[in-house]
């Protein structure tokens, strides 16, 4: 509009047939885009190098010059019929070239040299014009691209996928660097392979051709280089030649940038034009800033992928885990079920045996005690075996029933304030015999002093009896110590004989149950093998503990602790 | 023995002969003379009516068929006859389970199988004085 309201002026006041002008492509240091006002010119060249014809000299030298006989010009083509005279000037603002204006006379007199210093005048009001025109609308530009942005921004910010955000980087590409097409490449490290995943002004088939690998064309340059990269002509550009490059028909310039997050590349990002374009600096910084956005998207999608895979990995073992959960479930199940039965079983054995044993123990006792007639000494004794056989496996069931209520969690004890000392000597009086039987002595350890316990007196009378017992069982002579001491929070009480000892190796099995310990007595010890897991668990449902110590030839020693309180 | 007891009458339900046998003895051993033994609630029940005025009650628990020795509780207990009279448990279950349940039942004794034969006359004579006895095993 303003260069052909120029023309037309100087057409009219400066006598002139024709005017043409050319623009300056800085970019690609060229003139193009020439225009011609009054007489046509059919032939005139779309674009001129610098340098190249009289145009280029003039553009390149930055000086008037002043045809006066065109006829000896020969490089002057072309020229409208019966031109005289042409004044070819660079249009210049500030030392910066903006084109070149040409104007041909038919009559000499229309460029003479005041009227020539007149046009020149004009000529840079034209060119100081021009220059504002040029600002504005870079300026112009500039907001367009801030829109752009600024629209883009707002899409980044919004909860959009990972490709629909790609889409809209590779579509503001287009738009704010006034591309005809761009794409953007990710790069498989292992393959080497730059393949498309997001693209504008292109169609998907299109698209699928442009792949690239590492170091192999601009593309993968830039990759590989992780600089940007731009060439005003792809077709001359050496690193666009390559075979791996698909060229895009009708594209002219490309700028490829990668895109990394921090310093890890996650691919490129190109823009084509359809045109002839030197990308400026500026629009170097403009395509990585998108990139950068691209570069966040493309490690978004790449940790969100790792991500669903852990989830998936995650779900897999949570199954398994879910497998080996019903296993347990099951396998506690079965326990739980042959738990029950065990009890059901020793219950109903327990009551099976008791009634016939009832009958034996007792009608034993009635005919031992003469209720049934007279007896003779030996059919006394003869049935006092019985009898004694009968408390036996009495005594056995006792036992296994009790470990059974234990184990069930059934046993409850009756726990009652209970003076220690007279407990002790209970337990001691009704041992007497059986120890003086055997010829050893039995010592007593405590004060009537001791502290008062609330204890199940039956349990822990059970317990020393048991140990005492024990210890009689395997001592040939000497003595047993029945002690008892309170000591901190505790009363400990210790059984120690002078008998066979036991092997260090033995000494963990003495509370394992149905264990017996071959000793060296060399003569079955009789019993269950269940009184000593059975005290312990008696000290153990008080709250307290109980350990044996022994030396092999010289005794043994086994303690309880009972808390007090 | 003594006279003490000659006038007491007990009522055992009993369905193992043996035990019978041995429990009429050992209160024979006290002086107790009349025992009204029966083998099910199916034959106590038809000779209820016929039985005289009863001072002990021993109750066998596990008894065939669904009239056990807990039914048996249940249905003497709602005879006047027998409301205050002492009714003992005798019998060979004797987990901690069912030492609750005879106590909850309302049992005024219990006597574990086998018969603690030392302090079984203690046991009978607590009982007839009134005095709750429980001698699980």
């Amino acid at each position: 509009m303003l260069l052909q309201q120029a023309g037309e002026w100087l057409i009219e006041r400066a006598g002139v047939e024709c005017v043409v002008i050319y623009l300056h492509e800085s970019a690609a240091n060229r003139l193009s885009k020439p225009m011609c006002f009054g007489a046509q010119l059919a032939e005139l060249p779309e674009t001129i190098k610098l340098g190249y014809s009289i145009y280029g000299e003039v553009a390149m030298g930055r000086r008037h010059y002043y045809v006066e006989t065109v006829a000896r010009e020969k490089r002057l083509t072309p020229i409208p019929p019966e031109t005289q005279s042409a004044y070819i000037v660079p249009l210049l603002h500030d030392n910066q070239l903006l084109g070149v204006l040409g104007l041909y006379a038919t009559r000499p007199a229309a460029l003479s040299e005041p009227a020539r210093a007149a046009i020149d005048r004009v000529i840079t009001l034209i060119s100081a014009t021009l220059a504002t025109a040029h600002r504005l609308a870079e300026s112009q530009q500039t907001i367009a691209r801030f829109d752009s942005f600024q629209r883009l921004a707002q899409d980044l910010t919004a909860r959009l996928s990972s490709e629909e955000l790609l889409q809209r980087i590779v579509e503001a590409a287009c738009e704010i660097l006034d591309a005809q097409m761009s794409i953007l490449l990710d790069v498989n490290f292992e393959s080497g392979e730059l393949r498309p995943v997001a693209w504008a002004g292109i169609d998907q088939a299109t698209a699928q051709l442009i792949r690239s690998r590492l170091k192999e064309d601009l593309k993968g340059l830039v990759a590989w280089a992780r600089l940007p990269a731009r060439t005003p002509d792809i077709r001359a550009d050496q690193r666009t030649s390559l075979a791996t490059q698909a060229i895009v028909a009708g594209m002219v310039s490309e700028l490829a940038v990668p895109v990394l997050y921090y310093d890890e590349l996650y691919g490129i990002l190109a823009v084509e034009t359809s045109t002839y374009r030197d990308f400026t600096d500026e629009e170097v910084d403009l395509l990585q800033a998108l990139a950068a956005h691209a570069g966040i998207a493309l490690r978004n999608a790449r940790l969100f992928e790792q991500l669903e895979q852990r989830n998936s990995e995650l779900q897999k073992a949570n199954a398994a885990l879910e497998i080996s959960r019903q296993q347990a479930e099951n396998a506690r199940a079965a326990a739980v079920q042959a738990n029950r039965l065990k009890t059901e079983f020793i219950n109903n054995m327990s009551h099976e045996l008791r009634t016939p044993l009832n009958a034996v123990i007792n009608f034993t006792r009635l005919v031992m005690d003469g209720h049934a007639g007279p007896v003779t000494e030996q059919q006394r004794n003869y049935l006092g075996y019985v009898h004694d056989g009968g408390q036996h496996l009495l005594g056995l069931i006792n036992d296994i029933l009790d470990l059974a209520k234990i184990e069930a969690g059934k046993m409850e004890l009756r726990r009652e304030p209970t003076p220690l000392a007279p407990l002790l000597k209970g337990v001691m009086s009704t041992l007497i015999g059986l120890t003086k039987d055997k010829g050893i002595a039995l010592h007593r350890e405590f004060d009537d002093d001791l502290p008062m316990l609330n204890i199940d007196g039956r349990r822990i009378r059970q317990v020393l009896l048991n140990l005492i017992s024990n210890a009689a069982k395997f001592t040939v002579q000497g003595s047993i110590t029945l002690r008892a001491a309170q000591q901190g929070e505790h009363v400990i009480f210790s059984v120690r004989d002078t008998g066979v000892g036991i092997k260090p190796e033995d000494l963990p099995k003495v509370f394992e149950e149905f264990k017996q310990i071959d000793n060296v007595l060399q003569e079955t010890a009789s019993g269950t093998g269940l009184g000593m897991p059975i005290s312990r668990r008696f000290v153990q449902l008080h709250g307290g503990d109980m350990w044996i110590e022994s030396q092999l030839g010289v005794g043994t020693t086994v303690s309880f602790s009972l808390p007090i309180n | 023995m003594s006279d003490t007891y000659a006038e007491v009458n007990v009522l055992l339900v009993e369905d193992e002969p043996l035990n019978t046998m041995l429990t009429v003895a050992m209160l024979n051993m006290l002086g107790i003379q009349r025992v009204h033994a029966f083998a099910s609630w199916r034959q106590l029940e038809s000779c209820l009516a016929a039985l005289p005025p009863i001072d002990l009650v021993l109750l066998d628990l596990r008894l065939p068929g669904s009239h056990d020795g807990y039914h048996i509780l249940a249905q003497l207990r709602a005879d006047p006859r027998f409301a205050k009279t002492p009714i003992a448990a005798m019998t060979a279950q004797v987990m901690p389970d069912d030492v609750k349940r005879a106590e909850e039942a309302g049992f005024n004794g219990f006597l574990a199988k086998p018969l603690n034969f030392d302090r079984f006359p203690q046991s009978i004579q607590r009982l007839l004085a009134g005095e709750h006895v429980w001698e699980s095993h």
